[in-house]
């Protein structure tokens, strides 16, 4: 199982590399969106893949049973959404600005102008 | 550490003795100036303190100072001898540096030629370097008294163990007092021979041409030069260069590292293959290549969003509720986000041949996802201490009385963290609003009313929604759900109304986006205040009653549930500033004309 979600996150990752450096702004952004997806599995991954048991402890029990999936993972995963969410939107803000100013998102236009 | 103060102590009191002369005297020319110690006294007993610590003369601190870098020196075997020698070097040229700034202006006869209209300084002018000097005396007398408990709880940190520091004047007759007499002794030499000796530099000027100070300047001139020729070779200005040089060098240094380890690949083989897993899997690595494949812009944002919910679905399947949800409150709002970005805009052709050569993209993404699924695998691999989740997990319960462990990290033992998060997350919504500025709503002004059945739906879920949220809230201890989650949920219960009634009011609880961040960032960070008051540390928890609520179940009050509504305030409040920026469709006036069409 974690042989292929690490091969999951190579794909992601990989994705994401390539519409980062072949595509205009917008595609840049869904690279950035999909690169981030890679990372937050990565941190998930790494962990240990639970077995479909969470890490809330029982009513009746004390403590969490062995075998239990990392807690802090999620924990530093349930925050790298939200923050990447809003780096995501702040990007798409910034295609927004730009494309009302410049009137294009092909990068290389964008470099020759002067705003 | 000790060196920093050293310096602060006697250049200070330097620079400030020659801002009060020039004030004084009206020149900064140090060959006019001499005898001036009787019409400054306090300046000069200032300049001579710095210049005696400045010298590493005792009783000052400098003293301390120097003999400890000689100390350090002498202890390191190989490159030591070299630096002790230009340590020495060094230090007796500060010697003749700190005479002839220090003393030469002050002693002396009055000069014929020197400056004649002086004017007495003023207290403000004398009291900032006669404090440093005697501050420089007083520490050389007593430094382990006032220096030495913040300087071990300085290098403690560094050192990562616990240090005590001895700082002494006086360490007795050894190799490094002897050190310090000859630097001593070598720079007051040369202070004496330096009319001599500045003939015979400036001799050796005439001779050759060059002096020190051009021979600076031309070095700092092709440094600046091989500084830019290497920018410009890596630094294209173009996007796509960029990136593609960051990724090469990523690339080169997993080759690099990979190389240099001799690690050999193993498979994980722990678990049994699940086939709900497996298709899951499958199709998020369909979707991502779909994804790469689209050309159209609505279809690649639905392909985004299905690859959301994928990996949403792949978290819950890992027993990671938490994440689930989240996940997915996340993704709907990303994708109203960008449906609104896209909305109204004109359909526009992408470049399609942007970006570097297809075999470069081609070899950097491989090369890129291969990295990610080496890093993955090599991370079971290695287990540097015990996990510290299993501690985390073991405390949760007696310590922090939550069952649900993720909230706790977060609300609890990782508080900290969580309220640097929500302030980044705030200061990108204030990012947002900022580059858009204040606008009025789009769609008020297109539509009055929304669509009759998104209305009629909207009045009921709306307030349930709110609702639900706070049950999410208050039950996340112990269950899925928590202050993001729920902050997500109850500003998506504003974000609804107002697609329904586009003229109403953005709000949760009647407060604005503005209102919600602030008073959420407040009382997130007001929480930790208790637990400092009471010695236990900034954001440590201070626990209360527990109650029974109705439908919630048992809540137990304290600092971190007082935390985790601040986080959804703040959480919620971002989200309508997301959204309320990106709806607004006033763009501000562009800062520069508006560009020829054949761009």
């Amino acid at each position: 199982m974690e042989t292929l979600s690490a091969l999951l996150i190579g794909v992601f990752a990989a994705c994401g590399t390539w519409l980062l450096l072949r595509h205009g702004l917008f595609r840049i952004l869904l690279g950035l969106a999909l690169l981030a997806q890679a990372a937050n599995l990565l941190v998930f991954t790494a962990a240990g893949l639970g077995r479909g048991d969470t890490a809330i402890i029982a009513g009746d029990a004390a403590a969490l049973p062995d075998g239990h999936p990392d807690p802090l993972a999620q924990a530093l995963v349930l925050t790298a959404i939200v923050i990447s969410f809003g780096a995501l939107a702040f990007c798409l803000v910034l295609l927004k600005m730009t494309r009302a100013r410049t009137g294009t998102s092909g990068i290389d236009a964008l470099a020759k102008t002067e705003s | 550490m000790l060196f920093f103060i050293v310096h602060a102590l006697y250049k200070g009191a330097l620079f400030m003795v020659a801002g009060a002369l020039e004030k004084g005297t009206g020149t900064r020319e140090i060959s006019q100036l001499r005898g001036l110690m009787h019409r400054f006294p306090a300046l000069g007993i200032a300049a001579v303190a710095a210049a005696f610590s400045m010298s590493g003369l005792p009783p000052f601190i400098g003293f301390i100072s120097k003999e400890l870098l000689y100390e350090v020196k002498l202890a390191t075997p190989t490159v030591g001898i070299t630096l002790l020698i230009s340590g020495i070097a060094a230090n007796a040229a500060n010697v003749v540096v700190a005479l002839k700034v220090g003393l030469l202006p002050f002693f002396g006869d009055l000069r014929g030629d020197g400056p004649k209209n002086l004017k007495p300084s003023k207290i403000g002018f004398w009291i900032g370097p006669v404090v440093l000097g005697i501050g420089s005396l007083v520490l050389g007398l007593f430094p382990n008294a006032i220096l030495g408990k913040p300087l071990a709880a300085v290098v403690a940190q560094i050192a990562a163990e616990d240090v005590s520091i001895k700082l002494k004047l006086w360490h007795g007759l050894n190799l490094v007092l002897l050190l310090s007499v000859v630097t001593v002794l070598a720079g007051a030499c040369l202070f004496l021979m330096r009319r001599r000796l500045s003939r015979y530099a400036n001799a050796l000027r005439d001779a050759t041409r060059c002096n020190g100070v051009a021979l600076f300047r031309s070095g700092i001139a092709s440094f600046l030069n091989g500084a830019a020729l290497i920018t410009r070779s890596i630094q294209s200005g173009r996007l796509h260069h960029h990136l593609a040089v960051i990724f090469s060098v990523a690339v080169a240094g997993l080759v690099a590292a990979w190389w240099g380890s001799g690690y050999q690949l193993r498979l994980p083989s722990r678990g049994q293959p699940r086939a709900d897993v497996i298709l899951t899997t499958l199709l998020l690595i369909t979707a991502a290549v779909a994804l790469v494949a689209c050309r159209r812009r609505m279809t690649a944002v639905l392909i985004l969003g299905c690859i959301g919910f994928g990996v949403a679905a792949f978290f819950a399947l890992h027993g990671a509720p938490d994440l689930a949800i989240t996940q997915i409150l996340v993704e709907t709002l990303t994708l109203l986000l960008f449906a609104l970005a896209l909305y109204g805009l004109p359909a526009m052709r992408e470049e399609r041949r942007a970006g570097v050569s297809r075999a470069m993209a081609a070899t950097l993404s491989v090369g890129v996802g291969l990295g990610f699924t080496l890093l993955t695998l090599k991370a079971f691999d290695i287990q540097v201490a015990e996990a510290v989740s299993r501690e985390i997990a073991a405390r949760s319960l007696p310590e922090a009385h939550g069952r649900n462990v993720v909230n706790v990290i977060l609300v609890d033992f990782r508080a900290l963290d969580t309220l640097g998060e929500i302030t980044v997350l705030l200061i990108a919504a204030l990012g947002v609003s900022a580059m858009l500025g204040r606008g009025r709503s789009s769609l008020s002004r297109e539509r009055r009313n929304g669509s009759p059945v998104l209305s009629a739906s909207a009045r009921y879920t709306a307030p349930a929604m709110l609702v639900f949220s706070i049950y999410l809230l208050l039950r996340g201890h112990n269950d899925p759900g928590g202050g993001f989650i729920g902050g997500l949920v109850a500003a998506m219960a504003a974000v609804l109304t107002h697609l329904a009634h586009p003229s109403a009011p953005l709000r949760v609880f009647a407060l604005g986006a503005p209102s919600l961040m602030v008073a959420g960032l407040s009382t997130a960070a007001l929480s930790g205040l208790p637990g400092l008051i009471t010695g236990k540390g900034y954001l440590a928890a201070l626990w209360g009653a527990e109650i029974s609520l109705p439908a919630v179940g048992k809540v137990k009050f304290g600092t971190p549930l007082l935390f985790d509504i601040g986080v959804y305030l703040v959480v919620a409040g971002v989200v309508l500033l997301l959204y309320k920026s990106m709806e607004s469709r006033r763009i501000p006036e562009p800062v520069s004309p508006p560009h020829p069409p054949n761009l």
